[in-house]
C-alpha cells in the first residue's frame, strides 16, 4: 500500500513538475525523508533524481547526488524529529529549495516565493503523513 | 531455516547510494553510460511533450483570465486556438518535408541553410528541446525561430538537447544594432540580455534593432535578437552598455529550428 502511496505521489510530482515552477520532486524527497526509513529516503532520491535528470536533460545523477544529501541531512535529524518539529522542517526545506533553485537554474539569485511555497508544500505533506503513520 | 535480514545503518545505505550515483554520473559523462540514456528518455520523452502541450495550454487560458474585455478576449481566444491548430498542423507536415520549410515561413533566410525541427519540452535555466545525437545534433549548433535568434545548443544528449538563450549570463555573442554599431551580447539575472562593450563616442538609441553579428563564424549574422530598451551609460567609462529587450517571448516557445548547416 505505501509503496503504490509513494510511487504515486512521485509521478504526480513528476507531472505536476513540469507544469509549474516548483521543484516538487525535492518537496517528495524531503517529506517522505523525514517520516520514512533510509531505505525509502534513498529509493525516493534515486527515482526522483533520475526522473528529473531525464526530463531537463542534465547529466544522469547529478540531481541524486543533491537529492541524497538533502534526505541524507533529513535522515541525521530525523531521531530529533518529531511532529511539533514543522518549523525546522519548513526552514530546512525553504533552504534547500532555495539552494536548488540557484545550482540548477543558476540565475543568480533568491527565489523565496517559490521555496516558501514549496517548503510549505513539504511541512503539510509531512504533516498528513505523521498523522496516517501514527493513526496505523 | 530462515533467513534473518540484515539491518544496515543508514550511513552505510547512504554512502552505498552515493557510490553508485557517482559511478553513474561519471559514465554518463565519459560517455559509458550513453546506451543508459536512450531507452530511459524515451519512456520518460512522449509524457513529457503531452505535459508541456497542456501548460502551454493553461499559461494561455490564464493570460485571457487576467486581461480586460473578457468576451472579446475569449473570441479572440478561440480563433487563435484555431489558427493555433492549423499552423500546429502545418508545422508536423514541414517537419517532414524540411525544403519548403523557409518559403513556408516566409522568411528571408538563404536557401542553402538546413534546419532540424524541434518542439520545445521546457525551459529550466536551459531551453530544452526534442532532438539530440541521434537527430545529427551537435554543440554549438544555432536555434532559431523564423529569423530570429533563439539561442546556442550547449549539450547534446541521445534524444534531447539544452539551448542556451540569450538571457543566460554563461552565453556571449558577437552582436550589433542595425547602425552596424557592435557590441557584446550577454545576459544578465537570467531575465535580462545586455549589449556590452560598446564604444562610448557610438550612438546607440532606444529602439535600435540588435542583431547576431555573424564573427564567430557559428552563429549566421544578421539574426534578430531583440531592441535597445535602456542605453546605460556612465562619463568616465570606455564602454557603455545597452539594455535589450528580447524579440522572443523563449517561455511560450513550442518549435524552434536548429541550424545544421549554413
Amino acid at each position: 500500500m505505501w509503496k503504490f502511496i509513494i510511487l504515486f505521489t512521485i509521478i504526480l510530482a513528476f507531472i505536476l513538475e513540469s507544469l509549474t515552477n516548483l521543484p516538487l520532486l525535492l518537496v517528495v524527497v524531503i517529506a517522505l525523508s523525514s517520516f520514512a526509513g533510509p531505505k525509502t529516503g534513498v529509493l525516493s532520491s534515486f527515482i526522483c533524481g533520475l526522473l528529473s535528470d531525464l526530463g531537463t536533460g542534465k547529466p544522469l545523477g547529478m540531481t541524486v547526488i543533491f537529492f541524497l544529501i538533502a534526505s541524507f541531512i533529513i535522515m541525521l535529524y530525523k531521531r530529533r524529529l518529531k511532529q511539533e518539529s514543522l518549523l525546522f522542517m519548513f526552514v530546512y526545506s525553504f533552504i534547500m529549495v532555495n539552494l536548488y533553485l540557484i545550482l540548477f537554474q543558476r540565475s543568480g539569485y533568491f527565489y523565496p516565493i517559490q521555496s516558501a511555497i514549496s517548503a510549505f508544500i513539504v511541512i503539510i505533506s509531512a504533516y498528513i503523513l505523521y498523522n496516517i503513520k501514527s493513526s496505523q | 531455516m530462515r533467513y534473518q535480514r540484515r539491518a544496515y545503518s543508514p550511513l552505510v545505505i547512504y554512502a552505498f547510494a552515493f557510490v553508485i550515483c557517482l559511478v553513474l554520473l561519471m559514465g554518463d559523462i565519459t560517455g559509458i553510460l550513453r546506451f543508459l540514456r536512450l531507452p530511459l528518455e524515451s519512456a520518460v520523452f512522449p509524457p513529457r511533450v503531452f505535459i508541456y502541450g497542456i501548460k502551454k495550454q493553461i499559461d494561455n487560458n490564464i493570460k485571457i483570465i487576467f486581461t480586460p474585455n473578457l468576451e472579446a478576449k475569449l473570441i479572440e481566444a478561440d480563433v487563435k486556438e484555431r489558427v493555433i491548430d492549423v499552423l500546429e498542423s502545418k508545422i508536423q507536415i514541414l517537419e517532414t518535408e524540411n525544403q519548403n520549410l523557409r518559403s513556408q515561413l516566409e522568411t528571408p533566410l538563404p536557401v542553402s541553410w538546413d534546419y532540424i525541427p524541434a518542439q520545445v519540452l521546457g525551459l529550466d535555466h536551459y531551453l530544452i528541446v526534442d532532438k539530440g545525437e541521434v537527430d545529427k545534433v551537435m554543440p554549438g549548433m544555432t536555434v532559431l525561430y523564423k529569423d530570429m535568434f533563439v539561442g546556442k545548443v550547449k549539450t547534446v544528449n541521445s534524444r534531447t538537447s539544452q539551448v542556451e538563450i540569450p538571457t543566460d549570463s554563461e552565453l556571449k555573442i558577437q552582436a550589433k544594432t542595425n547602425k552596424n554599431i557592435k557590441g557584446l551580447l550577454t545576459g544578465a539575472f537570467g531575465n535580462q540580455i545586455l549589449l556590452t562593450r560598446i564604444l562610448q563616442k557610438e550612438s546607440v538609441n532606444n529602439f535600435d534593432i540588435v542583431l547576431t553579428s555573424g564573427e564567430e563564424g557559428e552563429i549566421p549574422p544578421n539574426l534578430i535578437i531583440g531592441k535597445v530598451k535602456e542605453v546605460l551609460s556612465t562619463a568616465d567609462g570606455v564602454y557603455k552598455e545597452a539594455v535589450v529587450d528580447p524579440i522572443l517571448d523563449y517561455s511560450q516557445l513550442r518549435y524552434v529550428f536548429i541550424l545544421s548547416s549554413f
